[in-house]
This record gives C-alpha cells, structure tokens and sequence, in this order.
C-alpha cells in the first residue's frame, strides 16, 4: 500500500475518531464515522485470501460486525463502559491495528477495486438507495396523516398536600376547555379555569393547581367549555398519597407543594364505591 | 438494472401500502402482495436467464435481500413495533443509558445476556451519534447483507455454479420466517447470519496459518455465542454433524474440528455466564411444546387452523396458496432426495449434510399443529431451508444434472420447463410467506386492533408509554396488558411485571385488568408490590387477536368468547388510595401504591 493513502486512512480515522470523542453533531460525526467504518470494512476485506469482491464484501460486512460486538463486550469491563468516546478510541485502535498489518502487503490500496464494479451495478444499487429515499418520505407522510388523530391527555406528573402540577398535552385537539378540581363527590362549587389549546400541531401546558380541602379525594376534570356533560379527560387523586418516589427529577413541583403526603381532612367514608378489598 | 427497478418499485409500493394501510385503517391487501411478487418475481427471472455472469447473480441476490429488508422498514420508520421488537428496543435503551451490559430486562430475562445486536446498535449509534432505531436498521440491512453473500457462497462452493447459487438464495426467501420475522430488530435476525458467514469461514480458512486461523474462528466463534443462544447451539450441531459426515467422506476441512470446538466452547463459556435465565428460559419453551403436544394428542388442542383468536379468518386464496406451498415442496423434495444420491456415490459431507437438513422440512407444516410447536417449527425454517434451497436448486440447475441432459432438450421444452420453475418459485414464496407471517393484520399499518402487537401500538398507546418514560422515574413495578407492557418498558422504562421475571402469578394480577371487581384485587397488588397500573379501556372492546390479553394463564384465558366486561378496565376508578394521574381517554394510569 502506499504511504499516501496510509497516511489518508490513518487521518480518516483520527478525525472520525475526534469528532464522535468530541461529541459534534450528528450531521458531522454520522458521515465520518460511517467512512471510517467502510474503511475498517476494506481493510479486513484486504485480509480475504483472493481477490473475489464477493468473498471480500462479506469479509468486510462480517468482519466489522464481529469486532464491532467483541469490542462492546470488552468496552463493558472498561471504567466508563459503551459510551461513544470508548467506542470510537476502540474503533480507532482496531482500524490503526488494521491499516498496520495491511499496509506491508503488496498488491492491495489504491482503487483498483472500483474497478470490478460495473456501471450496472452501480446504477442498481444507486436506483435501489433512490427508491428507498422517496419510500421512507412517502412512510413519513403516512405517519404524518396517522398524527392528525386528536390526542389529548391529561396528567399530574406531581402533586403533594395542597397542590399539584396538571399537564395538558393535545395534539391536534385544540379548543378551550374548563378545568375544574373538585373535593370528594361534589359535581359543581369550584370555578373553573379556561385553558386554550390550539388547534393544530402538540400543544402542553403546564399548570400548578390549588388542592382545596377535600375528605377523601380531588377530581380534577378538564371538558370543553359550556359542556355539561361527562368529563373528556378525568385525573383523581387521593388525600394521603404524593408523588413521591415516583416523580421524575426533570419533574418541578410547584415550591408551595413539597412532596410531603395530603392529610385526610376529616374521617368518614372515602366514597365513590368505598375502597377496594371488601 | 431491471431487477434493481422492480425492487425499487417495491419498496416504494410497499411503503404505500403502508401509508394506505394509516389513511383508511385498512392496508391494501393486494398491492402488498404484487409489491413483494413482484421483487420476487424479477429476482426469479433474472436467475432462470442462463446469460447472467456471476456478478450479475450475485447483485440479483443482494438487491432482492436488501429490497426485502427494506420494505420491512418502511411500513414503520420510526418506530421498531412488533413484539420482539420491543423486547429488544428495551435491552439496546438499557445499553445507550447505562453504557453497561446486562441490565435485567424483565419482559424477557434471557435477552439482555445475548446483547451482539444491542452491542452492534449501540456501536453505530455511539460512533455516528444517528438515532437507536436509525442504528437498528443499519444493522438489519448489514445483517442481510452477510447472510445474502454467505449464503451464495456456501452454495456456489458446493454446487460449482453461480446460477445454482443464486437460485438457492431465491429459494431460501420463500422460507416462512425469512420476510416477517428474521427480518426483525431481535436477536437471531444477525446471529443466524454470522452463523452462515462462520461456516463459509471454516471452509475458507484452509490455507490460512494456525496463528491467524484459530483467532479468526474464536472471533466469530463467541460472536455468534454473544447473539444467540439456540443458533449457536444449531452452529455447534451443524459442525457436529458436518465433522461426522466428513468420516464418511476421509477427508475434513483443515479447521472444521477447531472450529467445532471453539463453538461449543463459547456455548458452555456463554450459557455459564447467562445460566440463570438461559435455562429458566429454554425449559419453559420445552415445557410448552410438550404439553401442546401432549394436548393434541389426547384431543384437547385449541389450535384453529386460519383464524386468529378474535375470529379474523385468512382469505381462501391465502389458504390455498399457502397449502400449495408446502404441496409443491413435499412433492419437488423427494425427487430431488432422489437425485442426491448422487452426493452418496461421491461421498461429499457438506452436501449430503444439507440433505439431511432438509428432510426436516415436514417438521414445518407438522409444527403448525398446536400454537406452541408453529413458533419453534416456523423459527428452525431458518436452518432448515438452507438444506431445501440447496437441494432445490442444485436438483433444477446443478450441472451434474442439465449440463448432458437439458442441453439436449429442445428449446420449447427448456421454457416449459423455465415457466415451471418460475410459478413453482411464486408459490413456495407467496405461500411460505403467508406460512410464517401470521394473520393478515400483522404485516402493514392499519387500524388498532385489541392486543394484536403492532396494531395495538398506536398513537394513545405511545402517548401513555412517552408520557411514562419523560414524567416517571423508570423502574417502578408495572402491569397492563401484552403491548402497552412492551411499551412501558421499552420507551416508558418501567419494570413491567412478568411471570417469567418476577415469578407473578399471571392468573391472579390478570384479574386487575380483565376481572369484575373482587375481593382479591387488594390483595393480588400487594402480593406482586405493584406501584403502577396502565389500564386500555379499549381491552373491553373486542376479544383478544394475538389470543390473550396479558400473557399465557390469564384469568378467563381458556374458554373465553366474550371481552372482559367494561366495569373490569374502570374498577380501579372507583378504588380508595388509586391515585389516576394519567388519562388520554384511551388509557389511564393509576398510582396503586396507597391502594387500600
């Protein structure tokens, strides 16, 4: 191999390398790292005892996939573990190793290998990569239309004694609608609080409520406007119980509702139906 | 250039197929079918043209694999949906966010000690910094890619001939696990390919130096052990059998009985390593073969032959297409047995392995008789049709056989016979296909469907499943029904409770979701410390397709014909101490931990 391209395969690697370590941009590091792969793939290729191009790809192809798992299972008992940085010193290391026993070899580098591909070949394969480009566009569109359905949901990723953070998320339900907290069985006494969700598109809107007393629990109920029917979305929280333990820590809770557990206000029967174990 | 065309023009239809099957809840049946016949069928014709070089064989091949995998691909680009799929997505986010090895998974304990493919995922995923499921698919289109080659020059090599290679490549397409499951993000869909590129290995290896040898095989030896667990064991028994026939032969390749014992030793290394799931894991499957068997034997069998559990019946073409099928292979097989006979006289090893190999072929259709014995018979199709599509193929095209003979027919006869060849191709491909892809509602998007895996992974289901993942501290012990537990613990993170992992009792905890309000219920939560519940009203809606709501033992599972009422998906509303904190109309999730 000459020196010239040696030294091109040793930078290849040594920039994919720095770029993946230094964590730049997918749009970067993916076309880098994927060239620095295909080198590894041709150098293996190298090693193929003749110069089939068959026999040579599926070196290239199997032999990057069994060092590429050997190396996660090494990198496993190394501190840090499978983290891009160790994979791509490993890489780096097994490319270098490689470059290192193929370069004393004669008779191999350079391009002459592009040469066993036809035009045909390469126009089928071009055709082929085409085609999949507009089928997964005309994929995307399909799950573009699928995501008109309405989604709307309501949740309560945290909630304490006296308050709790309320999370609307729609896509494509958008509205204005009321959203009431209501203590116990009570149906109506609570003012409702209008929340406008726009129409098209996800939407969230974050919200931290007041618990009032309650006895048992709190019904929290979001319902479009002027609607005097059943709830559209409905979230029931118990006095006694928290979030603790179970709120993400990307999750803030208001600073008025530490997670401390709800009181039970006054004793007496826990309706709706009274508690589960009879 | 025209076979790239008619695969280009069938990953794109099948993409619309996909984008159909989201407009009108109903993907069109028959553009799927003409998309793949007709990538299939290119393929075939390219190969029964006798002027193409090898090259042109070979990049036959590899445009109708790499097609196939892609029209896999698209009908979900963004999202890995089918169950195995899922079970895998957890194990390869458990590798990405703890850049370790071996987090217990507990939708399927055994897979986080098989990690190659998550290995793999994660590595191009780290390096390129491209999305999971972006990595996944590389990894899926590279492992067709070594399995296409291989598997070409496997069959080359024995048969002396690229046509015979690439019609043996064609034929093993048709095998009913080659389009819908092993081209799956799961652990054999790249085990089963370096398997064969392990074998192609051995052969090469011959004139290579002991110090470069004998790395070369330990490699690929414990990448495989790494992957899989039962096709390595395959691996070892291939080469077992190989080494054995070799007797015969008096003559053995140079490295087959190194290869043989470094097999066999990253099994014992690796199944050590994974001893307390992998055992656990393979006797259950045994477990469940033998009772289905012993159940159809004393007439207690429940299988129904084309129908899914919620009454989904397959078309009657399907039918007959796919009894035609396994006709055409009964009938075509014991004549080309015959003609092997032939590897007898010669005693060649290799080839008359591969004949052994594929008289299991009837274990196949055989298998299909109890539901258990379908999934293990369908994924030894794998194996077994490397033996079928080299017998095949070398019976139609081998030298020995048309080099005297079928150059004296005349040419009328040679396009019968060419014609033949080409319908009978249709068939086992159309036919073999439908064998191994299940009901109709499992092969492209379409409308939800009660627990029927894919179907069921829709927008409400992953809105609850992100909503976990982004809101919900992972871990926690979660039970609901078959997909949004898959969901939970893939993209949600949670622990989702399993009989297999956590030892619960499914027909109790099942009660919480399918069950009328009942005593137990407190106590079925407590037992199992459940702390999340995600329950899908829409399980009160239809009858189960996959044949169960939660997992096997589930309450009412046996002779159920009805959905659980509507009162058993809204009890835990009316329950003290279960907080709902979760609600897209759809589903709900309570916090049962103050359950009282």
């Amino acid at each position: 191999m000459k020196r010239s391209e040696v030294v091109t395969r040793s930078l290849v690697t040594a920039v994919a390398l720095i770029a993946t370590a230094s964590g730049a941009p997918p749009w970067v590091s993916a076309p880098l790292a994927l060239l620095s792969l295909a080198n590894g793939g041709q150098l293996l290729a190298y090693l193929a005892p003749r110069e089939d191009p068959v026999e040579r790809c599926l070196l290239a192809a199997g032999g990057l996939t069994v060092l590429l798992i050997l190396l996660g299972v090494v990198l496993n008992y190394v501190p840090g573990g499978l983290t891009p940085s160790s994979y791509a010193v490993g890489w780096a290391l097994i490319s270098w190793a490689l470059l290192g026993s193929v370069s004393r070899r004669e008779g191999v580098g350079g391009v002459g290998w592009l040469r066993g591909a036809s035009i045909s070949i390469v126009a089928s394969l071009g055709v082929l990569a085409a085609a999949s480009a507009v089928a997964f566009r005309i994929a995307a569109a399909g799950l573009s239309k699928q995501a008109q359905q309405p989604v709307l949901a309501l949740s309560s990723p945290a909630y304490g004694a006296t308050e709790a953070q309320i999370l609307i998320s729609s896509l494509n339900a958008g509205g204005v609608y009321e959203l009431l907290v209501l203590p116990d069985g009570a149906r109506r006494g609570a003012s409702a609080r209008l929340v406008t969700l726009g129409a098209r598109g996800s939407h969230g809107l974050e919200l931290g409520v007041h618990l009032p007393p309650a006895r048992c629990y709190w019904r929290v109920t979001l319902r479009p406007r002027g609607s005097r029917g059943v709830a559209e979305r409905e979230l029931i929280l118990w006095a006694g119980t928290s979030s603790a333990g179970l709120q993400h820590s990307r999750v803030k809770m208001p600073p008025l509702a530490a997670a401390s557990p709800r009181r039970r206000n006054a004793s007496g029967s826990c309706v709706p139906s009274g508690p589960l174990a009879q | 250039v025209g076979v790239a065309l008619a695969c280009a023009l069938g990953v794109l239809l099948q993409a619309y197929v996909g984008y159909r099957g989201r407009e009108t809840g109903s993907p069109p049946a028959l553009l799927f079918w003409l998309s793949l016949t007709l990538m299939y069928g290119a393929g075939a014709l390219a190969v029964l043209s006798s002027r193409f070089t090898r090259s042109e064989s070979v990049i036959t091949v590899v445009l109708v694999w790499i097609g196939m995998q892609l029209t896999r691909l698209v009908l979900y680009p963004k999202l890995f949906v089918y169950h195995d799929e899922l079970i895998h997505v957890r194990v390869l986010g458990d590798v990405l966010a703890t850049h370790h090895l071996f987090t217990p998974n507990s939708t399927l304990p055994v897979t986080p000690h098989y990690p190659g493919l998550e290995i793999l995922s994660a590595g191009i995923a780290n390096l390129t910094g491209l999305s999971a499921r972006v990595a996944g698919s590389i990894v899926l289109v590279l492992a067709r890619l070594i399995l296409a080659l291989a598997l070409f020059l496997i069959v080359e090599r024995l048969a002396h001939s690229h046509r015979v290679a690439a019609a043996a490549s064609l034929i093993y397409v048709a095998n009913p696990q080659y389009l819908f499951f092993n081209s799956q993000y799961s652990y054999q869909t790249l085990a089963l390919p370096l398997c064969f590129g392990f074998v192609y290995l051995v052969v090469r290896l011959e004139r290579a130096k002991p110090a470069v040898a004998w790395p070369c095989l330990l490699a690929g030896a414990m990448a495989i052990a790494v992957s899989h667990h039962l096709t390595a064991v395959g691996l070892a028994a291939l080469l077992a059998a190989w080494s054995g026939a070799c007797t015969f032969e008096g003559r053995r390749p140079r490295y087959l009985n190194p290869a043989l014992i470094l097999t066999l030793l990253s099994v014992l290394v690796w199944g050590f390593i994974a001893r307390h799931t992998i055992v656990h894991y393979i006797s259950g499957i045994a477990q469940n073969n033998v009772q289905s068997v012993q159940q159809l034997i004393s007439g207690h069998s429940h299988h129904v032959f084309f129908k899914d559990n919620a009454g989904d019946a397959t078309p009657a073409w399907e039918r007959f297409a796919s009894l035609a099928s396994v006709l055409v292979l009964v009938l075509l097989l014991p004549i080309a047995l015959w003609s092997a006979r032939a590897f007898l006289r010669t005693r060649r090893a290799a080839p008359l392995v591969l004949c052994v190999i594929a008289i299991g072929y009837p274990l196949i259709p055989l298998g299909h008789l109890t539901n258990a014995t379908s999934e293990v018979a369908d994924r030894s199709s794998g194996f077994i049709f490397v033996g079928v599509s080299f017998l095949l193929a070398w019976w139609a095209f081998g030298t020995s056989h048309n080099g005297h003979r079928r150059g004296e027919t005349r040419r009328r006869r040679r396009v019968l016979a060419s014609a033949g060849a080409f319908a009978a191709g249709l068939v086992l491909f159309v036919g073999g296909t439908i064998v191994g892809a299940g009901p109709s509602w499992l092969r492209a998007p379409g409308k939800y469907l009660v627990s029927s895996d894919n179907r069921s992974v829709d927008v409400l289901a992953l809105a609850a499943s992100n909503w976990l993942g982004s809101h919900v501290t992972p871990g926690n012990r979660l039970y609901s029904d078959r997909t949004n537990e898959l969901l939970a613990s893939a993209l949600g993170r949670q622990h989702s409770l399993t009989a297999l992992a956590d030892g619960v009792d499914n027909g109790s905890l099942s009660r919480l979701l399918l069950a009328p309000r009942g005593p137990g219920d407190l106590g079925f939560a407590k037992v199992a410390k459940l702390q999340l519940l995600l329950v899908d009203r829409r399980l009160a809606t239809d009858l189960p397709h996959v044949g169960v709501y939660t997992d096997n033992g589930e309450y009412g599972g046996e002779d159920r014909t009805r959905p659980p009422p509507e009162s058993a998906v809204t009890k835990f509303d009316h329950a003290a101490g279960a907080d709902r904190i979760y609600d897209n109309g759809a589903l709900s999730l309570y916090d049962v931990r103050g359950l009282r």
